[in-house]
């Protein structure tokens, strides 16, 4: 299902709802930091839970949970997908 | 639970293999969080040292229905694989015989080719290999693997490019090829690097790993999460279980085991006491065994059960993972004072010992955010303040002890936390009432460490502190001791970490600070 909302970051991608990395923004050790864990253009996102304040929030991404500030997630852009296509099940195990 | 900081392991790492230049290297991987893991594999391999990667916790994959194809990762990734469960002790030996093979025979990994050459029209692979040709002689001249140092100068790494001293044809070269990648490519060349890693470790698990369904450990971790960081429940958790682990060292089992140990020593002291005087022991010689060893040391010693009992709640919430949690979300109300949630790390320590707490600040991501931490951790009143407290409080204010000590705690905090934003540096001067030398030894005493201060007191004060000092003295001593400086190892450790002139800083401060709470307090109670 195609979605039009090209502007939209990771910090705003409701909980439960999944997401593509377009394009991962920042500068320096931080941004290569973003790389190396895996926040590359193309990587699926989930988003799992925000903390009470609001701030940081809890995504899922390559198989685990990751934490990120908000003022970080603002600055990966997204798209957001209906249905995680990567989930986390085995090569043989599609249906579960 | 991963949280986004800058302290790099793969820069620690590659350094580590550069400098050392180890024989092998045994890549230990968690097979529960393979993606992740495998990219510190990938890096690894690239700097072609024989390796072996250790599969841990298969134990835990298998016993939820995951499995792994171990040859066939083999294959892909040109290194042994070996399964193992370290807990269990399971496929260790076999591991550590694969490596004592590798290092022994220099089996360097079978290939460090990770890039697809038809991957987006292999942009990524044509561009490694061709800087892999452009830098070969330096990279041998200077020793450094060669695909390794290729990528790394595509990444732009500045060590490596300052290391080779490249000249400008071969800077202007290494720049076009890098440009003609990106735009091939449609990414930067981080990202590019980046991706090219995830995309074979994706190729990997897709041939190689049947992940296991959600184990029930982890379906009852998220439940109790859902509480410990709900919107409403975490901060009234995290009070309540903080409360509760005080409540319980300092006036239930600290306490009891105190009382325990307390009789054991004077039973002990009393029974040398008989002994010396039918030897007819030297008078000053049993004075020194009676009233300096077993009332100084004894004192110390009696308040070892509370700082075991807080030491072990703390370590109790670090394994089990709730000191995570809190980081998690106190993180925005500790970066309204300019600190990170890891800070909370250090802060609940520094209630343990402040030096350990200020060496946990080195995971913290910026330079502030560790020295303001640094700064706040010696407020967290650490158990060697506690011999203090408590000696008081039963002396002066016995059946309140619980509540003061609480008290104390959090006045610490709230005066550090003020200390922190305000910046208060200048003190106002004042006798505090304790003008009494054998107070003012103990408390110098209190540098080299804070519980000679007891037992420095119970030594001067043969005849019995209470009924020397007015109340008023007390509760000015008291909150003297809260808020002073540290003991000097802990200055030691933030000298380590900030240098001398921070550090003598920190010292002056804070006694000029522990100055004024004092004072406030005596006029508020004469």
């Amino acid at each position: 299902m195609l979605n039009f909302n090209i502007l939209m970051t990771l910090k705003e991608l409701e909980i439960g709802k999944s997401a593509v990395i377009t394009s991962v923004g920042g500068s320096g050790a931080l941004r290569q930091h973003f790389l190396d864990m895996g926040v590359i253009p193309g990587a699926e996102v989930t988003a799992e839970k925000f903390a009470p304040m609001g701030d940081p929030m809890e995504l899922q991404i390559h198989g685990y949970e990751l934490t990120l500030r908000l003022s970080e997630a603002a600055q990966i852009d997204i798209e957001p997908i209906s249905e995680r296509t990567r989930k986390h099940r085995g090569a043989s195990d599609i249906n579960k | 639970m991963v949280q986004a900081i800058l302290t790099n392991e793969e820069i620690v790492s590659r350094n580590f293999v550069l400098d050392e230049k180890p024989k092998a290297i045994i890549n230990i991987v968690d097979a529960n969080n393979i993606e992740r893991n495998l990219y510190l594999t990938m890096q690894l391999l690239e700097m072609d040292v024989p390796m072996v990667v250790a599969l841990n916790m298969m134990d835990e994959v298998t016993g939820n229905g995951g499995a792994i194809d171990v040859n066939g990762m083999e294959a892909m990734l040109g290194v042994p694989v070996v399964p193992i469960s370290a807990a269990k002790n399971e496929g260790v030996d076999e591991l550590i015989k694969h490596a004592i093979h590798i290092a022994r025979y220099q089996e360097r990994p079978g290939r460090q080719d990770f890039c697809d050459e038809n991957d987006f029209g292999g942009a990524v692979h044509r561009c490694i290999h061709a800087v892999a040709h452009l830098i070969e002689d330096h990279a041998k001249a200077a020793d450094i693997p060669v695909r390794f140092a290729a990528t790394k100068l595509i990444e732009g790494d500045e060590l490596i490019l300052e290391k080779f001293k490249l000249d400008q044809n071969e800077i202007d070269a290494l720049g076009h090829l890098t440009e003609q990648m990106e735009k091939e490519r449609g990414l930067d060349k981080s990202a590019a690097i980046a991706d090219m890693r995830f995309s074979f470790i994706e190729k990997i698990c897709e041939k190689t790993v049947v992940k296991p369904h959600e184990s029930k450990e982890r379906i009852r971790s998220q439940r109790i999460d859902r509480i410990l960081t709900g919107k409403y429940t975490a901060i009234p958790c995290f009070i309540a279980i903080m409360a509760a682990v005080l409540y319980l060292t300092f006036n239930v089992i600290g306490a009891f085991l105190q009382g325990l140990l307390e009789s054991g020593i004077d039973a002990l002291s009393a029974s040398v006491d008989t002994m010396l005087t039918a030897c007819n022991v030297n008078e000053a010689l049993h004075g020194l065994v009676i009233n300096g060893i077993f009332a100084g040391v004894g004192s110390v010693l009696s308040f070892l059960p509370v700082i075991v009992t807080l030491f072990f709640f703390l370590s109790m919430m670090e394994d089990s993972g709730y000191i995570a949690r809190v980081a998690f979300f106190m993180d925005k109300l500790l970066r309204k004072i300019g600190l990170s949630g890891r800070s909370i790390v250090s802060l609940l320590i520094g209630f343990g010992c402040t030096v350990p707490a200020v060496m946990a600040t080195r995971t913290l991501p910026s330079e502030r955010d560790r020295k303001m931490t640094i700064l706040l951790t010696p407020f967290m009143s650490c158990t060697a303040k506690l011999p203090i407290y408590s000696f008081f409080v039963n002396a002066f204010f016995p059946g309140n002890g619980g509540f003061i000590i609480t008290a104390l705690y959090l006045g610490g905090i709230v005066i550090g936390i003020l200390a922190a934003v305000s910046g208060f540096l200048v003190p106002v001067f004042k006798p505090l009432g304790l003008g009494d030398w054998r107070i003012v030894t103990s408390l110098i005493c209190g540098f080299m460490a804070k519980e000679s201060v007891v037992s420095t007191l119970q030594v001067l004060f043969a005849g019995g502190i209470a009924g020397l000092l007015t109340t008023a003295q007390a509760a000015s001593l008291l909150v003297f001791s809260l808020l002073y400086t540290p003991c000097v190892a802990a200055v030691t450790s933030v000298k380590r970490e900030l240098g001398d002139k921070t550090a003598v800083g920190m010292v002056i401060w804070q006694c000029f600070i522990a100055w004024a709470a004092a004072f406030i307090m005596k006029l508020i109670l004469m």
